[in-house]
């Protein structure tokens, strides 16, 4: 007997939610270049951190979001 | 992107020029041609070492082939960076196209590859730029591969062939490496899966064979050289990851993101470009950079999805590491380097990761860029031609566009900059002279060595030819085996080599010159040359005098000028020196090299030293062994310093005649007296040689005429001034070689001296009513005791005596005494008209009881000399500072001879001693420390409002039972230091500094030998380890241009800034030694027979001799005793280690001898393996070759090949 296994929600789930946290790295990235243009050096150390984290959290997300399609 | 190579790469050149600066020389090869492709050869040191001079065979083929067409090595340094840069654009752009499909994509990535800030950084290193190439090439590879790509094998084997450059940086090899066989199969891994990664595993084992067979000819030597080859010592040690932490002092997160991450970046001598990128306007540009690399995943097509994602990842887990000691999580990276196996390669960790992230970012904006074309094209409006078709492609072109414009000195030439603060060029031409002198060398095929002095104090030295760098030009041009150490560069000579070239060049400048052709001999040096090309008087640097050595090398017996100006070359005997010689006699000598190195100089050159094994482990603090080293037939014995008395030391030696010597470590020390009968200055030498009580050597005494009707009142030798009418000991002059000695007389116009004028404030820096500054003077007593004394309650209390009506080029001597009562230091100015501020001088002691003060003034210009006195408070609200001097008496001066004089040579003396224990003694030299007491504890970093009790800062001193004095230091924050002064320091030729030092609480041990004048810490040998009570002991040279030389011990602050720190140190010195010589005792003995031998060399490893003796002898090659050498022929030869570096062998008798070095053969193997691997690979690629077309068109056996390889 064949037995239909429900497929997970956590592939869809990540599929929709990694793109948020790199978008967000992206524009930290690119808003560090005025910030550091005005002096604010500190505050671009943060946010380089800031945007390497957001990019290590978008990492495992959309990785598992590849396997929604498969 | 080959044209757009060419284009960057020919903004760098300029025509007639090298570009050479720091670690790169001149692209010169010539010195090194003849034995480039043998594995035993003289490129890494004189002596003769293993090496792998192979690994560089591309360049040698650059440049015969621009000499073939008339080119020069100008042209050939051009095409070499064309070529690696090329590699780079190649590489990077064949890995992107891995991956992606679109050409412009690749393209993309191809011109990121040559314009990013990792090469702006780090250029004109070509090893980084080879390592990139070859690293995004062989990843290239790989990936194919593991996509199911046909590669054939032996392609693996040429794509290694560049990596052969990097064997010249071991750690950059082995990273390279590391990658090409571990990191590509964990990429595949990551970004294709488990099936290509086995798929790339399988290839890896067909390719091996070929990656071997194709790159033998220079892994095969480069192996032999570091598993025993022999001949150099590597320098490299790694026992702290902290010692490189200045070289990842700008690794932040934010800089390695952008590439930008150089230790150099805010030096403008290195990179002074920098400032000009960091313009606000223009630094904004860089951080497009990781907004488009992390952008890359958005728009990858869902193809390369989970390329970009795994790329992602190891551009975070890089960042990471090539922060290295840098926040954030800083312990972790600190766990690894002491922990990880093989992770201290990382030591300066982005040069190495940074060369992974260029390939990472470059793939990771072609995926961008490929995505963002895709999505353009699949955007309907916008496959209309038109201006929103145009704006849409350009807007979408721009950020990358600034992000390849950003870095502009790469395609402007400005990366190879002509102007820079405190270095010259990296455009070079090399001084025509040199080579003339390498022309005029090479002349003459004979063998010999040609030894180049000054000895370099490091590795990069200045030039007066716009050259600062590794200094290898010499070495470079000169066909001859080249001697010129490079102190802290990868390899080293071994010791006794050292210590024989370090005792010819201190015994020239000692004035100790009969060692000299000995000592030459013994290293088998024929040439010495002498260049007056460095530039002099850098701070912090120390390498010899150049005039003093021209002019001692007039002087050595037996050589000869050849050549004369900027290079003097200087030619010994017949100008050849034999390789391969006999020695008539073999004396056991000592292990410690520096005693061989006085041996040789003392005996004649038919004989040489055996020295002993040193089983002694390295210490891992510096330490000075001035015991008396004894052998059967040798005994030496540098003097030592003493706190008091006389050295002395007891020897147990074998009955016999010995030759006792003194040889020179630096310039003899010398008392000066006037011999007023005979109207004549006598130079004595005080020190007296005894054994068992009798006095056995001195050095005559070296006489020099006054003339006539004129009163000595001061002698100048070189920099340093001495009274002959000065209260206290006798004074004393280091007279070394080409010393300039000139007699100082009463001038006969005497100087015009005022009183001691009205007290003034010399330190008004605030509005403060006078009757609050307590400013006084009294003056009491009469003649030489009339005083003065200065009181003042804040700011200064001064009161100046004027010399009136001075004229230029007069010598005022000025003589004082001072004492301090309370408050702050003495202070005495003495300011010539015009001047800006006061002469330099040695601070006065901070000491109640009197002291006497002297300095002898030459006036620069006509007007007044103001001799003005202090009592300055210093500090507000610190308390009253009252001081007072005494007997001030101004002479007029004048020079009334100048002479060159040389100290007379110590004679060498024959004395018996019977069998047994003898008591060797130097009476009469110097003794005690020239220290004085310590002063209270000061804060010597303030970097904020704390007083020292708020910052932690303390000092301690106890007695302990032994009479030593403990210093303990603590600090919190800031830097607790305490400070002596050396009292007359240049009164000897040679010091020890000694103390003991230990770590109580969180910091290590610190100190600095300051010297004021050059206003610096004097370079001091560092200590690796602190392991309980550390032993410290150097010898060090008088800095000539030091007006006072303090010892400042530090206690450091908790880098936290939680705990205190406690460090103490005890026993601590500067002594001058009691004699600058080394007593040489060395037993005569009559010799058998004579030996010689007729040799003929074939190669650099194989030599051929008939030694004719009549009974036992010793044949030795002028080559590093290396395990390699084997001698045949006669039977019974020992192998043995002469002159304390030579291969030697003990015959019993003559006979025909060939003498090889083993490994050679084999490294020759590979050698001639390379051109039957590169045909094999050809003929394996032309047999396995798969038709043109699609598979479809294939013949059957060509499907089943492709699909076999695909499973």
């Amino acid at each position: 007997m064949a037995r239909h296994r429900r497929p997970s929600l956590l592939p869809a789930q990540a599929d929709r939610l990694w793109r948020w946290p790199l978008v967000v790295a992206v524009v930290i990235f690119a808003a560090s270049g005025p910030l550091h243009a005005f002096g604010y050096t500190d505050l671009v150390y943060y946010a380089s951190l800031g945007g390497l984290t957001l990019g290590g959290l978008a990492l495992p997300l959309g990785l598992l979001g590849l396997r929604r399609s498969r | 992107m080959l044209a757009l190579n060419a284009l960057i790469v020919s903004q760098w050149f300029r025509t007639g020029t090298f570009i050479a600066a720091g670690d790169m020389g001149a692209f010169i090869r010539r010195g090194w041609a003849d034995e480039a492709n043998w594995s035993w050869n003289h490129q890494t040191t004189g002596a003769g070492s293993a090496g792998y001079t192979m690994a560089r065979g591309f360049e040698f083929i650059l440049i015969w082939l621009c000499r073939a067409v008339g080119l020069t090595e100008y042209s050939a340094q051009w095409l070499f960076y064309v070529c690696i840069y090329g590699l780079v654009g190649f590489g990077v752009a064949y890995l992107a196209g891995a991956f992606v499909r679109s050409q412009p994509a690749i393209v993309a990535a191809g011109a990121f590859g040559l314009l990013n800030g990792f090469f702006l950084t780090r250029l004109p290193n070509p090893l980084n730029i080879i390592s990139v190439g070859s690293v995004a090439l062989i990843t290239g590879i790989a990936i194919r591969v593991a996509q199911g790509r046909r590669v054939p094998a032996p392609i693996a084997g040429f794509a290694l062939m560049p990596t052969s450059f990097l064997a010249f940086n071991p750690p950059m090899l082995v990273v390279a490496y590391a990658w090409a066989v571990g990191g590509t199969p964990l990429l595949a891994l990551l970004v294709l899966g488990r099936r290509p990664a086995v798929r790339l595993l399988r290839w890896f084992a067909a390719a091996t064979p070929w990656a071997l067979a194709l790159n033998a000819y220079w892994l095969i030597p480069l192996a032999q050289s570091y598993v025993g080859g022999g001949g150099a010592t590597a320098n490299a040690t790694f026992t702290d990851p902290t010692n490189w932490s200045w070289s990842q002092v700008n690794n932040l997160p934010p800089n390695i993101l952008t590439m930008v991450a150089n230790w150099a970046w805010f030096r403008p001598q290195y990179l002074p470009f920098a400032e000009d990128l960091d313009r606000p306007w223009w630094i904004w540009i860089r951080y497009l950079l990781p907004a488009l690399v992390f952008l890359a995943p958005l728009l990858a097509p869902r193809r390369l999805r989970r390329v970009a994602f795994g790329l992602i990842g190891l551009v975070i887990l890089f960042v990471f590491l090539a922060k290295g000691l840098r926040p954030p999580f800083n312990r972790i990276n600190l766990f690894l380097y002491l922990h990880a196996p093989g992770f201290w390669l990382f030591r300066e960790p982005m040069s190495k990761l940074g060369q992974l992230l260029v390939s990472f970012f470059a793939v990771l904006l072609a995926i961008g860029c490929e995505g963002m074309l895709l999505r353009l094209r699949a955007t309907p409006r916008l496959r209309v031609p038109g201006w929103s078709q145009r704006f849409a492609y350009a807007g979408s072109a721009l950020p990358l566009l600034l992000v390849l414009a950003y870095p502009y000195p790469l395609y402007t030439g400005g990366v190879m900059p002509d102007e820079r603060p405190t270095q010259p060029s990296t455009h070079v031409r090399v001084a025509q002279e040199w080579w003339d002198l390498a022309t005029h060398l090479d002349a003459d095929r004979r063998s010999g060595k040609v030894l180049v002095l000054p000895l370099d104090d490091y590795y990069q030295m200045p030039t007066t030819w716009g050259f600062f760098g590794v200094d290898s030009i010499a070495n470079l041009l000169i066909r001859h085996p080249v001697v010129q150490p490079k102190p802290d560069g990868y390899f080293g000579d071994v010791a006794g080599f050292s210590a024989d070239v370090k005792a010819i060049e201190a015994a020239l400048l000692a004035g100790d010159l009969a060692p000299v052709p000995k000592l030459l001999d013994a290293i088998g040096a024929s040439r010495v040359v002498v260049r007056h090309d460095l530039v002099r008087g850098l701070p912090n640097r120390y390498f010899a005098d150049d005039r003093k050595l021209g002019a001692a090398m007039g002087r050595v017996p037996g050589g000869r000028l050849e050549v004369d100006g900027m290079v003097q070359l200087w030619t010994f005997g017949d100008g050849s020196s034999p390789t391969m010689r006999t020695y008539d006699r073999v004396l056991d000598a000592p292990a410690r090299a520096d005693a061989g190195a006085a041996v040789l100089g003392t005996v004649d050159t038919r004989t040489a030293i055996a020295a002993r094994k040193n089983t002694a482990t390295a210490p891992l603090s510096p330490q000075v062994d001035n015991t008396a080293a004894v052998t059967p037939d040798v005994v030496h014995w540098p003097v030592p310093a003493v706190d008091s008395g006389s050295p002395e030391t007891t020897v147990d030696v074998r009955a016999g005649r010995y030759t006792l010597a003194q040889r020179a470590r630096a310039a003899a020390v010398l008392q000066p007296r006037v011999d007023a009968a005979r109207r004549r200055l006598l130079l004595i030498d005080p020190t007296v040689v005894k054994v068992d009580g009798r006095a056995v050597s001195t050095r005559p005494t070296l006489a020099v005429p006054i003339p006539a009707g004129r009163q000595l009142m001061a002698v100048q030798a070189g920099n340093r001034t001495v009274s002959l009418d000065g209260p206290g000991r006798a004074a004393t002059v280091p007279v070394g070689a080409a010393t300039e000695l000139t007699l100082l007389a009463a001038a006969r116009k005497p100087a015009v001296v005022s009183g001691y004028a009205a007290v003034s404030d010399c330190n008004d820096y605030e509005p403060r009513p006078w009757a609050n500054l307590g400013l006084s003077r009294t003056v009491t007593g009469a003649g030489a005791n009339r005083t003065i004394r200065l009181t003042a309650a804040d700011h200064a209390a001064c009161s100046t005596v004027r010399v009136s009506d001075v004229k230029p080029g007069q010598l005022y001597r000025v003589r004082l005494q001072y004492r301090h009562l309370a408050g702050s230091r003495p202070q005495i100015c003495l300011m010539q008209s015009g001047s800006s501020g006061c002469e330099l001088a040695a601070r006065p002691k901070l000491t109640n009881g009197w002291n006497t003060w002297e300095r002898t003034v030459t006036i620069d210009g006509e007007g007044d000399l103001d001799i003005i006195l202090h009592a300055d408070v210093g500090q507000r609200f610190k308390g009253s500072t009252v001081v007072e001097y005494r007997g001030l008496r101004v002479d007029a001066m004048e020079a009334v001879a100048t002479r060159t004089v040389w100290p007379p040579a110590v004679p060498e003396v024959s004395i018996d001693l019977t069998a047994g224990k003898h008591r060797l003694r130097v009476d009469g030299g110097l003794s005690g420390s020239a220290l004085g007491a310590f002063e209270p504890l000061e804060d010597c970093f303030r970097y904020d409002d704390q007083t020292p009790g708020q910052a932690g800062l303390a000092a301690e001193s106890q007695i302990g039972a032994d009479g030593e004095t403990t210093y303990t230091l603590k600090a919190i924050r800031h830097l607790a230091c305490i400070g002596a002064s050396a009292s007359d320091v240049g009164a000897g030729s040679l010091y020890e500094l000694s103390m003991q030092a230990r770590s109580v609480a969180v910091r290590n041990p610190k100190f600095c030998l300051y010297l004021r004048g050059p206003d610096l810490c004097r370079t001091l040998p560092a200590v690796a380890l602190y392991q309980g009570w550390t032993r410290y002991e150097t010898l060090i040279p008088p800095d000539p241009d030091a007006v006072e030389t303090r010892l400042y011990l530090y206690g450091m602050r908790d880098l936290e800034e939680q705990q205190q720190s406690q460090v103490e140190y005890r026993g601590v010195r500067l002594r001058p030694v009691a004699s600058a010589s080394s007593i040489v005792l060395v037993r005569q003995a009559s010799v058998a027979g004579k030996s010689a031998v007729d040799w003929q060399q074939s190669n650099p490893a194989h030599f051929t001799g008939t030694v004719v003796a009549s009974g036992r002898t010793a044949v030795a090659l002028a080559e590093s005793a290396a395990p390699g050498w084997a001698l045949s022929g006669v039977d019974g030869a020992r192998k043995v280690t002469l002159q304390g570096w030579m291969s030697g062998w003990l015959l019993p008798s003559g006979g025909d001898v060939t003498i090889r070095y083993a490994p050679a053969r084999i490294a020759r193997y590979a050698y001639y393996l390379l051109p039957v691997a590169v045909a094999a690979a050809l003929l394996f690629m032309w047999l396995t070759r798969v038709p043109p077309g699609r598979p479809g068109d294939w013949i059957p056996r060509h499907r089943r090949r492709a699909l076999r390889r695909r499973r």
